[in-house]
């Protein structure tokens, strides 16, 4: 039982928090908001002197290779997400509930990633990418970023797994299910939504990959952080803003889905839903 | 419905064997118990015989045909384990359904089918409830309406009811038992609880560290014990140890007459002797010059007289060894004061206890 708060109290309460964590993520991102339209826009001013479209007119035109770009991050996160999936799915399950020999050893190489600098590892991987003819395509640069996204999917679904009862498939198979109609009616949904979320943390990884793609990709293959950091460097504000924003609209996605996958759902996914 | 031989049925997991050499026959529609503490190897048995757990060696057969090679999916063996009892993201309607759409069916049929089914667990009308809306108790219903409509070979239940209160707990076993029997369901049932095993099996086997101790009908267990640790599965932890030879048995220096009948089961030589609690006669020290006569041995008593409701319990040391005996509660006052087990003081006056030669069971012990 938690302690009794009257109702206005926690309202209230409720409020001031939401303003205060919504102050501290949103504001910083208001100049984001104003940048791409501002035609000259100096220190002591509030507000631009002049509003303007030509960033976005630049920006939708060809030479400024957004589209491609959009389509880059977008092709590669979702093959990602899939490759993530069928990798660890079945290593979080085992993970989760086996108990066999080297666990722990299996464990921390999932996990070692998270540790080990991830421009360490690429200037290796760079390397026998050239020699495998990996390097400087989109094939390279999925697996690459499969590197650090991985990670986070096998610990989401590690944890989705522990809270998992494989009783449920017992009873399904002893049914008369057969294995892929035991995962489609039985595993699926129970692990729906903790799978939802893996899969957007691990889109979300590939997705902000910069150092990767540029060492493994050469150049050629363009994604939107790549089009980001040359325009950051060059203080183009308006359009360094104006990609950011194009950059940041999937995490507020996955944020709101997130929230909303979550909110009120059994017990599966433990304190998962709490992060 | 089939009948269920496991021959020779052997599973280890690396070093450590959880069944050993297990043969069992359950007949067409019948009820056994497998009866045993946690870790004997019952739910491997279980698992084994539903097609989730491969034996190491071997056979499982119905109807006298070997299953081993039948995945699961298509044995015939439904599994209800005692937790994550329905499909959370179903409806009731459609955990009954399951097994049937999995067979196929669908239409009309199914929905006859599902709503007999729930009719006959006592849940007709509620298709459209989700499990979490359920009782305990109803849920337990809904599995085992779920495992019954699709008519499986064998019902195997993996302790349905532990997680139940204790009132809930008598109405389910009547209810499993009653259907059962009616639908003629051959049917396995883990417990290590010995009340349940009595009410509810024809057979009930004992099972301990892997192995099969003895199989019988609860009656036959609960007079006739094969050896201390099946009597000791039934409560009864009294045991001397003593010599047979003809229809006498010699423990600690006493003769003590046993009953013909029970006598020729059990060859001569050395045995351990047993009386059920509620048989022993135990008489206070005003009454032993009267019964002095056959069969009745000194004893002193340890502890306080126990009252355990309709009956009071009393403990006592009978030859060095510690017995337990049931008194009816009018009796009980004759018996006020203890002696100590921690003072080792006996209480005053010694007791007389009358061993009738018709309860004296006799087993017999390896040197």
């Amino acid at each position: 039982m938690s302690r009794r708060v009257s109702r206005p109290v926690r309202m209230t309460r409720r409020v001031l928090v939401g303003a205060l964590i919504g102050g501290a993520v949103l504001l910083p991102l208001l100049p984001l908001l104003i940048w791409p339209f501002a035609h000259g826009w100096f220190f002591p001013d509030l507000l631009p002197q002049t509003w303007t479209l030509r960033t976005w007119r630049y920006l939708i035109s060809p030479s400024a290779r957004i589209g491609e770009a959009l389509f880059n991050s977008l092709a590669i996160a979702a093959s990602v997400v899939s490759l993530a999936a069928l990798v660890g799915l079945p290593a979080a399950r085992v993970l989760a509930r086996a108990h066999l020999r080297g666990k722990s050893l299996i464990e921390w190489l999932f996990l070692a990633p998270l540790i080990v600098p991830g421009l360490v590892v690429a200037m290796g991987i760079h390397i026998l990418f050239i020699r495998y003819g990996l390097a400087d395509t989109h094939i390279g640069v999925i697996l690459v970023h499969l590197i650090p996204a991985l990670p986070y999917f096998v610990l989401i679904m590690g944890s989705v797994f522990a809270n998992y009862s494989i009783e449920l498939e017992e009873t399904a198979r002893t049914l008369g299910a057969g294995a892929l109609r035991v995962f489609w009616h039985i595993t699926l949904p129970a692990i729906a939504p903790g799978l939802t979320v893996a899969a957007l943390f691990t889109f979300l990884v590939s997705w902000s990959q910069y150092i990767t793609t540029v060492l493994i990709g050469g150049g050629k293959v363009i994604t939107l952080p790549m089009l980001l950091f040359p325009f950051i460097s060059a203080a183009n504000h308006p359009q360094a803003a104006a990609v950011s924003l194009i950059f940041l609209a999937p995490a507020f996605v996955v944020l709101a889905f997130t929230a909303r996958v979550l909110a009120g759902r059994p017990a599966v996914l433990g304190g998962l839903g709490r992060i | 419905m089939a009948q269920v031989s496991l021959v020779n049925l052997y599973k280890d997991y690396g070093e450590t064997a959880a069944v050993i050499d297990l043969n069992l026959a359950v007949a067409r529609g019948e009820l056994v118990a497998l009866l045993g503490p946690s870790g004997c190897g019952k739910t491997s048995t279980l698992r084994m015989i539903a097609g989730l757990l491969p034996p190491s060696r071997g056979d499982i057969q119905f109807d006298g045909r070997s299953v081993l090679a039948i995945p699961a999916e298509r044995r015939g063996a439904v599994m209800v384990f005692q937790k994550h009892l329905l499909f959370p993201h179903m409806t009731v309607g459609e955990n009954v359904a399951f097994g049937l759409k999995m067979r196929g069916e669908s239409g009309a049929t199914l929905r006859r089918k599902v709503g007999d089914m729930l009719g006959m667990v006592q849940l007709a009308g509620f298709e459209n409830r989700r499990s979490h809306e359920l009782s305990g108790g109803q849920q337990q219903r809904v599995a085992l309406a779920r495992a019954l409509v699709i008519e499986p070979a064998v019902l195997l239940l993996d302790e349905p009811l532990a997680n139940l209160d204790a009132n809930l707990r008598l109405e389910m076993r009547r209810l499993i038992r009653t259907l059962q029997q009616a639908l003629e369901m051959t049917t396995l049932f883990v417990t290590h609880d010995q009340e349940e095993a009595i009410m509810l099996a024809d057979q009930v086997a004992v099972m301990d560290g892997g192995r099969l101790l003895q199989q019988g009908t609860p009656r036959a267990l609960y007079e006739q014990p094969a050896s201390p640790t099946v009597a000791r599965f039934f409560r009864n932890e009294n045991l001397l140890a003593g010599v047979k030879q003809g229809l006498c048995v010699e423990t600690g220096g006493y003769r003590l007459a046993v009953d013909p009948a029970r006598a020729a089961l059990c060859a001569d030589g050395p045995v351990w002797i047993t009386a059920r609690p509620e048989q022993v006669q135990v008489l206070s020290g005003a009454q032993i010059p009267v019964a002095a006569a056959a069969n009745t041995l000194p004893a002193q008593q340890v502890g306080d007289v126990v009252y355990r409701g309709g009956y009071s319990q009393i403990q006592f040391q009978l030859c060095g060894q510690l017995w337990t005996g049931h008194l009816s509660t009018d009796a009980a006052r004759d018996f006020p004061a203890g002696g100590s087990v921690e003072t080792g003081i006996p209480a005053e006056p010694p007791l007389g206890i009358h061993l009738p030669p018709q309860h004296i069971w006799l087993m017999p012990r390896s040197i």
